[in-house]
């Protein structure tokens, strides 16, 4: 399965959090927002943003099949709570 | 002898100063919990009692600042909290086909979602370090 992860840091940015964090995949960066508003996953809250950003995303996790269609997802309201990697693992076997 | 004016300041700061701490420690490590209360009302008692220097006897520049510090730390931090509400908007949805696209790497090389086709994918949207 193919890893890919999307945020709105510039390509330096992630490259400097890849090797800070020993991170493996593939990470594209998004500061315009481009990839996050063809999925609709924009935060659409305005009220704060942060400096030097049109926005930032909801954060989501997608699992996509080999057509590219989304079989599963998982998108919190509130942005302080992640998907749980014991959680993701128990839909990956589900899944696929 | 701390007046009382600096010691309500000092607290006020203290109490804001360890709650802020703490709530980013834990931001940083993915374990906010669910139930913020005790967060929350550290933060307002932080506040009130900076703002309470400011009526107390003995208050001068110090007890003003520390105090002032608190009142401004707690108001700004409850403030972000009362606005972190997202808005969903219209996101794509189970069953959907994700939409093609393109963008840079962190290498600066150009991916396409075309490298995706035939394969199942993991996609994963977070917000940076932010």
């Amino acid at each position: 399965m193919k890893v890919v992860a999307v945020c709105t840091d510039s390509p330096a940015k992630i490259a400097e959090a890849r090797s800070k964090h020993g991170l493996a995949g593939t990470f594209l960066a998004d500061p315009r927002l481009t990839v996050t508003d063809l999925f609709g996953l924009r935060n659409q809250n305005t009220a704060v943003r942060p400096p030097g950003l049109p926005g930032l995303p909801i954060p989501t996790t997608l699992m996509l099949d080999a057509n590219g269609v989304v079989r599963w997802k998982d998108q919190s309201a509130d942005y302080m709570q992640r998907s749980d990697p014991d959680y993701v693992r128990a839909a990956l076997a589900e899944n696929f | 002898m701390l007046g009382t004016a600096l010691l309500l300041g000092l607290l006020g700061l203290l109490t804001f100063a360890v709650t802020t701490v703490s709530w980013f420690r834990r931001a940083s490590m993915v374990a906010i919990p669910d139930n913020r209360v005790a967060f929350l009302t550290a933060w307002a008692l932080g506040g009130l009692l900076g703002l309470a220097s400011f009526f107390a006897s003995g208050a001068g520049w110090l007890s003003g600042v520390s105090g002032g510090l608190a009142v401004a730390g707690s108001v700004f931090l409850l403030g972000l909290y009362t606005l972190r509400k997202q808005g969903v908007g219209n996101p794509i949805a189970v069953g959907d086909t994700a939409p093609e696209f393109e963008a840079q790497d962190d290498q600066g090389t150009t991916y396409s979602s075309a490298a995706l086709a035939g394969s199942p994918t993991l996609v994963k949207f977070f917000r940076g370090h932010w």
